[in-house]
């Protein structure tokens, strides 16, 4: 006979289970409470936009350190049209540890506002070379720096399976048709 | 943009398919991987008094596939332009959509466009995505959304 005991510790533990897979499963609190602040944005009008951005805006300061909530911030001030203020944003993520996925649309956001800054492209590619990673970012960098290796580059990508023609015919249009697109 | 069409006396249903390049700012996506695009279903009735409408919506986009973990939560608002009112599609109960196997399905909405006189019946449509990495929190791409006008078929008794 299955003892009283031992079917209440399974049901505890099956609750348990159900309720952690439930819960939000991010890193921390101001990652939760930046992503919900995020999916309200998305869905608010015009007017209320303007508050949820304001309540970003306090959650990255009082937390300055989590690069988390400082992303999401950069990311709306940007869906916001405020290319300014994102620049400043994604220059203090980019101070300390500078990343390819961050720092290029700090690079490609300065040049849409005219402060084109062909080193900053050449920082993400230095950097990708150096971590290896060498995908789409990197080949956008080379692709806006100019670089002679671009061609070379994206045909090493498409015959190493890492990507089709398909997705990489986004480089067959202009530099500023696609700025003007991703930043309008 | 490519549009499908059927049609009778007082209903037409048109199927619309709208895509943007984007750039999605997390590893692995970027902007080989980031666009999307939303296929839409309109399906409008003619009566005395406006136009009834019915909008259905599902998403597609790489970007998870090419983060190799996370979620797209997909949304769609359609504006009525006669009247300014949004409304966000969404999912009801009992209702059921047949979507691809790469189809996010987002929902549907109703509303109802009253008849005005020398004014072209037609809606806005605006679309996006969050990508959720369920850990590090949420990304949009950037452009955020797209957003298209969807000319209908003229009000009954209008040329």
């Amino acid at each position: 006979m299955i003892k009283p005991i031992f079917l209440f510790t399974v049901l505890l533990i099956v609750t348990l289970a159900s309720g952690l897979q439930a819960a939000p499963v991010y890193v921390d609190k101001p990652t939760a409470e930046a992503s919900d602040l995020m999916k309200q944005y998305v869905m608010s009008s015009v007017a209320e936009r303007v508050e949820v951005l304001h309540r970003l805006e306090v959650l990255s300061t009082k937390h300055p350190d989590n690069v988390n909530v400082r992303r999401m911030y950069a990311n709306l001030l940007v869906s916001d049209r405020k290319y300014d203020s994102a620049i400043s944003q994604y220059e203090m993520l980019n101070k300390k540890n500078p990343r390819p996925v961050l720092l290029l649309p700090e690079c490609m956001l300065k040049e849409r506002v005219g402060k084109k800054d062909k080193g900053c492209y050449q920082s993400v590619i230095a950097i990708a070379e150096e971590k290896n990673i060498l995908d789409s970012d990197y080949l956008t960098a080379l692709y806006f720096a100019d670089d002679q290796r671009f061609l070379a580059e994206k045909e090493k990508l498409i015959n190493a399976d890492k990507m089709t023609k398909a997705e990489l015919a986004v480089f067959s249009l202009s530099r500023d048709r696609i700025l003007y697109t991703l930043y309008p | 943009m490519t549009i499908r069409k059927f049609s009778n006396n007082s209903t037409v249903i048109k199927g619309f398919n709208f895509s943007t390049l984007a750039h999605l700012g997390v590893e692995g996506v970027g902007l080989a991987n980031g666009g999307f695009s939303i296929s839409l279903i309109v399906k409008e009735e003619n009566v005395e008094e406006g136009k009834h409408l019915y909008v259905s919506a599902t998403g597609r986009s790489n970007a998870a596939k090419a983060a190799g973990n996370g979620s797209l939560l997909f949304w769609c608002k359609v504006i009525n332009l006669t009247d300014g009112r949004e409304y966000v599609l969404d999912r009801r109960k009992g209702e059921s959509f047949a979507v691809g196997f790469d189809d996010v399905l987002i929902g549907s909405a109703m509303l109802f466009l009253a008849k005005k006189i020398n004014h072209p019946p037609s809606i806005q449509v605006k679309a996006g995505y969050i990508f959720d990495s369920g850990y590090t929190g949420l990304a949009t791409p950037f452009p955020s959304e797209l957003s298209k006008i969807v000319r209908l078929k003229p009000f009954k008794d209008e040329p």
